[in-house]
């Protein structure tokens, strides 16, 4: 699995806020050589089709999203400053300070302008600003910035992708490119096995705006099951092991009431046989994630719930174990190869 | 056009009431269409063959308002709102109800929420109400309609101007190869409920909606956005739905092929229609085209005219077009 982070870095040098998934060319050339059928739909899932060599398999839909969170231009200044708004998934809080990059006609970095602390007055420095209060500065006049920006080009964070100790790394969007480079890998290995499964990857359109993507897909493939696989909050500075995962501690199994139960045990079953590192996450019913949606899909499709449990969620620095993303590879790999077949009733 | 609209928006047609809106378009558009059917939850549907791509536009019949509640021991009726209406928004408005009875809505106070306010029908005992108005009943909130040179004002403006736009573009249909289906949806104000089943039902390559959007150029609005007479809106996403990169491209090309003056129109809150239609099914490509309006959701939404005729012209290009099918 040399390739993993290789592929997690590939995926993160690009941008691609939710609708505009198209934009991510390298998922693209990654998966092509290696899947059986690869197609754009009209939601702008980009799906790659591994047919089993068994007759009459079923098929599992894999799903992660390859959208990323973002902010959309809403108009430029007589100064040349970009003004924004939320598009997806950004708190105000983090953006004081940000590098962004606005995809524009061409791709312009630049910075959410700030006042440095000499200038601000006491009382100031206690608010929080709202992003329609926040400008982007991408270093131009009005005139150059009005040829190359318009209204609802997208924005999105920008950090480059860098390793830290202990085999974490550092980098903006692994929410959820860190899923996408883990299915990418499985895809690597599918060619060497026999899936059990037809097996669809979908990487989704829009799971940060509320999953359009996943919702199509899953009515379209019309799948026997679904493996969800998004991120989760680990444990932090801020939260202790009540709410969030080990980072480390290998993928989180959901458990929740919406999604499946023999399925769920059936992963921790893989897990456990595997002896593959596993945690578990409960949830009390929606999960966030594209299950909510894939599970509700035509009359409707079984679900199980993988996590990469990720600190600073939905911001430049997010950090994921690669660890954790091998295993969630294994763990994926042990389920389509040695389980399909016939449900488990 | 003053004239159209004036019947249009004359009609009463609080969401999942909206019957008599539906008559009214149908009578004035049979002549012009292949097809005209309603389906089950009130969605009229005209469809004009053609090709094999199938084009949704979708424009809804219904409005916000109120549906009585409660009639208190005076004679006092209670309500509550059907889809967003602000109460502040409509102090003392006329209303009427279904039936044709007609009241004054009533704040209590400055910063009343909905239980704070009543309607007012004039009668003088609890008795006289009850005979008057049945509890479950909704009611319109009326204001007279007006157009200067350049602006007609109007209550319910959204989105009978939307049906306006749709009409005048099917009695206008230009030749294409697409099949286009002019789909005047019911229940757009209680969640997009019309426009999810009437997509699932019809499944459209393309998608779009035909609404009003927030006119950001009055006094004291301190966003960006879109304007009054700055041509029709081309969506690029609201609050529901991304419109797709492909749709956006072709309806941009389009006004510039044809001279249509137009704008972009990033919506940060609301949605339309084709939010349910991205969701539901398999999904479609999707698009919107609006009319920017002032002081949406009151009795006095004020459009442009010429934003009205660019949004006709705007989609006669369109849907003469070639839809691509990609994202």
């Amino acid at each position: 699995m040399e390739n993993l982070k290789n592929y997690l870095f590939e995926l993160c040098s690009e941008y691609a806020p939710s609708g505009r998934e198209e934009l991510l060319v390298s998922l693209e050339r990654l998966v092509r050589p290696m899947a059986d059928k690869l197609y754009r739909d009209r939601a702008g899932n980009l799906i790659a089709v591994k047919y089993s060599k068994i007759p009459g398999a079923e098929k599992i839909m894999l799903d992660a999203h390859a959208d990323e969170v973002g902010l959309v231009v809403t108009g430029i200044d007589e100064r040349g400053f970009i003004h924004f708004a939320n598009h997806a998934g950004i708190d105000d809080k983090i953006l004081p300070a940000s590098a962004v990059t606005v995809l524009a006609s061409r791709p312009l970095h630049g910075v959410v302008a700030t006042l440095p602390p000499h200038l601000l007055k006491d009382a100031d420095s206690e608010k929080t600003i709202k992003s329609k209060d926040m400008v982007i500065d991408v270093g131009y006049d009005e005139k150059t910035v009005k040829e190359l920006v318009r209204a609802g080009d997208f924005i999105a964070l920008r950090s480059v992708c860098t390793d830290l100790q202990n085999r974490l790394v550092l980098g903006k969007s692994f929410d959820n490119r860190a899923s996408c480079a883990v299915l990418v890998q499985v895809l690597a290995m599918l060619c060497s096995v026999r899936p059990r499964y037809d097996v669809y990857m979908v990487f989704s359109a829009a799971e940060e705006f509320g999953g359009y993507g996943a919702h199509t897909a899953a009515f379209e493939i019309a799948p026997d099951e679904a493996l969800i696989l998004d991120t989760t909050f680990a444990v932090s500075p801020y939260t202790d092991k009540s709410k969030g995962r080990e980072l480390g501690g290998g993928c989180a199994v959901g458990i929740s009431p919406i999604l499946d139960t023999h399925m769920t045990e059936a992963v921790i079953g893989v897990a456990r046989s595997h002896a593959i590192p596993y945690q578990t996450e409960v949830m009390s019913g929606k999960t966030g994630t594209d299950a909510d949606n894939v599970t509700c899909a035509r009359d409707g499709v079984p679900c199980a719930l993988l996590s990469i449990p990720l600190r600073y969620m939905h911001s430049a620095g997010e950090i994921v174990s690669l660890s954790d993303m091998e295993n969630t590879v294994r763990l994926i790999l042990g389920y389509v190869e040695y389980r399909g077949g016939n449900r488990i009733e | 056009m003053i004239d159209e609209i004036r019947k249009l928006v004359s009609v009463n047609g609080v969401s999942g009431n909206e019957k008599n809106v539906c008559e009214y378009i149908k009578s004035q558009i049979i002549p012009y269409a292949d097809k005209v059917y309603t389906d089950v939850l009130g969605n009229l549907v005209a469809v004009k063959r053609g090709g094999k791509k199938r084009i949704m536009l979708m424009a809804h019949t219904d409005e916000i308002g109120l549906v009585s509640t409660f009639i208190d021991e005076k004679g006092f009726v209670r309500a509550a709102a059907v889809g967003g209406v602000s109460p502040q928004n409509f102090r003392n408005c006329h209303v009427t109800f279904e039936n044709g009875v007609r009241g004054v809505f009533v704040c209590e106070k400055n910063d009343s929420k909905m239980q704070d306010c009543y309607i007012d029908i004039g009668a003088s005992s609890f008795d006289e109400a009850v005979s008057k108005i049945d509890i479950g009943m909704t009611a319109r909130f009326d204001a007279d309609t007006f157009e200067s040179d350049s602006v007609i004002v109007s209550k319910a403006l959204d989105d009978r101007l939307g049906c306006y736009i749709l009409m005048e573009t099917l009695k206008k249909m230009p030749v294409t190869d697409n099949e286009v289906y002019f789909v005047f949806t019911s229940q757009e104000e209680v969640g997009l409920r019309g426009a999810k089943v009437s997509g699932f039902d019809i499944n459209p390559d393309v998608a779009i909606a035909v609404d009003v959007t927030v006119a950001a150029d009055t006094p004291g609005c301190d966003s960006y956005g879109c304007r009054l007479h700055g041509g029709a809106a081309i969506k690029i996403r609201d609050a529901s739905a991304i419109c797709s990169a492909s749709v956006v491209e072709a309806l941009e090309s389009a006004a510039r092929e044809h001279d249509i003056p137009f704008q972009r129109d990033v919506l940060t809150a609301g949605g339309t229609d084709i939010g349910a239609v991205q969701t539901g099914g398999r999904g479609a490509l999707v698009g919107g085209v609006s009319v920017a309006v002032r002081n949406v959701h009151t009795v006095s939404e004020t459009a442009s005219k010429s934003d009205i005729r660019a949004a006709v012209g705007l989609l006669c290009a369109y849907i003469e077009k070639e839809v691509e099918n990609k994202a």
